[in-house]
């Protein structure tokens, strides 16, 4: 019973990317900080009931090491430790521990992630699985059918009930790949069809956003994935509609058209045509650094001056400012310039590895990278059609990190993911 | 693993997971009871229902990473309320929220955007009891705090500036927002500030105020629509008095933007100066 109880409240999850209170401040990132704290919490609850049994007891307390011993656990708790280095070494220690209502990016919530990948290992089942596949495709769905409601009701840019065209867009990329890479590892023809009603959802979805970091980030993910395809696939006979060809055929084909319309597109941005094709007008026209871009880019500089020994010494440079510090340190080394393009007071660099080095200096970005390879090998050791899926979602996730920052539903499908891979090199064994 | 170490590891995982259950409830549901709590009295505030808003200790203790959020808006919320109209007089929630920022700040003295909040309420309660220097020198106090954090924040420093001319230190004044200006001249709102502070000056010189007000507008500076209708009535009665002609035309031009009911009107007079080369008799505006 209390495994049942477990595996139930760590399937529904996925549901909170539904859910965004009303009637308060920041509600699509608050709302679901709340009730993922408040699902976790009773399923720590819990826990103890299923692990005491003495029946079990041994079981798990013997699985609970063999995952704290997997590269991706051992990464996170290499990313986790520098940290904590970072926070107790913070400009400002409260919000470094225990984040901003509006971020939730504090040490407990990186913490508090982590005990979410070791619940969801330690209880992990292929039902279980299979039940949080189905409950995101679900979210997923609704989401794009929400936000192209949304287009049509005259928003430009729909964020669903993620809230945000960034998040959504990330969101998508993440827990739609995790779904499509599901649907693509099952072998039942069903689930083929809709694996690629879903990718071309999924890929919609995120046109719908116009998140051009995330879409760039696409664009690159599925050039890296076709070439590896090309380079290292078996060729197999595939039948796509009424054409039979090989698999490597298929795949130089798509790449071919890419690449072909991308260079059309580049060499013609100027064009009227462009301006007038609602997601492709925001990349269009050869002022490709509008104000925000430049406004991003000031950023970037004041974020390098915030770490640099001979303005804070080395011990800003090692460990950084601490987590949700980067606005301390743009504060101290704003640039007036910025005020022309953006009066907006920053608390992140907009660029995912800059806010990392700022907030947790070197050590830490280090210790990012290492947990970004993990991920990479990880993905890279799988085997058939989820391989490529993920390498093209992680190669968009790691280029779409140098436009934009994360928000905490992304980092619950970034250890979802974490679980999968896990999952499946269990499998693979 | 043998026996006893399997007791330890096991009783040690139960312990740690009973503490995470508290830890999961606290970390989220306390900070979002307070802020759900606030949103609603601060929503309800100005229906009559502010007593219940002061008792509320909930709102304010223990110190979440929600408190921050809360202090900052409740302040802003004040803020508001005086610049759509609505309060007028000292109300006793400006004074409660002030209070509770200036808690918050002596505890977590890092943030430049709530130093320069409270100076903007602290000014605020000096406008609401007859220019106080006391109270100017208070705000004084915190955005020279704000500036040590953010030292280039244009926003900032223009209200710095600005309570300076209030405590009637033009020099000072004319220092802070010519330095705010000469670190970035692109910026639009540096030019609007240079201009309404040289109306506050004791002898102002209007056709200078008026070049860099304009250049401002001009250049995209959005400030608060009302601040510059009531600039461009002084300038709408100097630039009569003086029978400035072109600059006259400019401030007719430029009203016409910000006051579009009065377009006819204006017009009118534009019409006349091109058919007759000169300013008409007209009623001068009535200042505030």
């Amino acid at each position: 019973m209390p495994k049942k109880i477990i595996t139930t409240l760590l399937s529904l999850v996925p549901l909170i990317g539904l859910y965004s209170p009303a009637d308060s401040f920041f509600p699509f990132i608050a709302g679901k900080v709340l009730l993922w704290g408040l699902v976790l919490g009773a399923i720590s609850f819990v826990i103890p009931f299923e692990v005491l049994a003495k029946t079990k007891r041994n079981f798990y307390t013997e699985h609970f090491i063999e995952i704290i011993r997997k590269p991706l656990a051992k990464s996170y708790g290499f990313f986790l430790v520098t940290m904590t280095i970072s926070v107790v070494l913070a400009y400002e220690p409260h919000v470094a521990w225990w984040g901003s209502f509006v971020r939730w990016e504090g040490l407990v919530t990186y913490f508090l992630l982590g005990i979410y990948f070791l619940y969801c290992s330690l209880f992990f089942t292929p039902r279980l699985w299979k039940n949080i596949t189905k409950l995101t495709l679900l979210v997923v769905v609704i989401s794009i059918v929400y936000s192209f409601g949304q287009i049509v009701a005259g928003t430009e840019r729909p964020g669903a009930l993620i809230g945000n065209p960034l998040f959504l867009a990330q969101y998508l990329l993440l827990a739609g790949g995790l779904v499509i890479a599901t649907l693509a590892s099952a072998s039942s023809s069903k689930n083929k069809v809709l694996m690629y009603v879903m990718t071309l959802a999924v890929f919609f979805g995120i046109l719908f956003t116009q998140t051009r970091g995330v879409i760039v980030g696409v664009v690159v993910g599925v050039i890296v994935g076709l070439i590896t395809f090309l380079v290292q696939s078996e060729n197999h006979k595939i039948k796509i509609f009424w054409i039979s060809k090989s698999s490597k055929w298929f795949a130089g084909v798509i790449l071919a058209i890419f690449m072909c319309f991308s260079g059309l597109f580049i060499a013609t941005r100027d064009s009227v045509v462009w301006h007038k094709i609602p997601i492709l007008k925001r990349f269009a026209g050869s002022e490709i650094i509008d104000s925000t871009s430049k406004s991003r880019i000031i950023s970037i500089n004041t974020s390098i001056a915030s770490i640099l020994p001979k303005n804070e010494g080395w011990k800003r440079t090692l460990f950084g400012w601490g987590n949700e510090n980067y606005q301390f340190a743009w504060s101290k080394y704003y640039n007036p310039e910025l005020y022309h393009y953006d009066s907006a007071s920053f608390d992140r660099a907009h660029n995912k590895y800059f806010d990392v080095l700022v907030m947790q200096g070197v050590v830490g970005f280090i210790a990012y990278l290492v947990l970004l390879a993990v991920y990479f090998v990880s993905i890279y050791k799988l085997h058939g059609a989820e391989k490529y899926i993920l390498l093209i979602v992680w190669t968009a996730y790691c280029v779409q990190n140098i436009f934009a920052f994360e928000s905490f539903f992304g980092y619950v499908y970034l250890v979802l993911l974490g679980i999968y891979l896990m999952f499946n090199s269990y499998r693979n064994a | 693993m043998n026996n006893k170490s399997l007791k330890i590891t096991g009783s040690l995982l139960v312990i740690v997971t009973l503490c995470l259950s508290v830890v999961f409830f606290v970390w989220t549901l306390v900070p979002f009871l307070q802020l759900g709590n606030f949103y609603h009295k601060i929503s309800s505030a100005f229906s009559g229902k502010q007593e219940s808003f002061k008792e509320t200790d909930f709102l304010f203790t223990p110190f979440t990473s929600a408190q921050g959020l809360i202090r900052y808006n409740f302040v802003n919320t004040m803020l508001d309320q005086y610049r759509a109209g609505r309060v007028t007089k000292v109300h006793p929630l400006l004074t409660v929220s002030i209070e509770r920022l200036k808690e918050y700040v002596a505890r977590e003295p890092y943030f430049p955007n709530y130093f320069f909040l409270l100076g903007r309420a602290t000014d605020l309660m000096a406008d609401l009891n007859n220019n106080d220097q006391n109270f100017l020198k208070e705000a004084e106090g915190y955005y020279v705090q704000g500036l040590a954090l953010n030292p280039y924040r244009q926003d900032g420093r223009y209200a710095y500036a600005i309570n300076l001319t209030n405590q009637g230190r033009e020099a000072d004044a004319q220092k802070v927002i010519r330095e705010t200006l000469s670190e970035n001249k692109a910026v639009p709102e540096s030019h609007y500030y240079v201009g309404v502070l040289e109306l506050k000056r004791t002898k102002p010189d209007k056709v200078f105020a008026l070049s860099e007000i304009e250049t401002a507008l001009t250049g995209g500076a959005n400030p608060d629509p009302k601040l510059t209708l009531q600039i461009y009535d002084i300038f709408f009665n100097y630039f009569y008095t003086k029978k400035d002609l072109e600059r006259f035309q400019v401030v007719l031009e430029r009203k016409k933007q910000l006051d579009p009911k009065q377009n006819q009107t204006y017009d009118a007079i534009l019409n006349d100066i091109k058919k007759n080369g000169s300013i008409p008799a007209i009623n001068l505006l009535p200042l505030k």
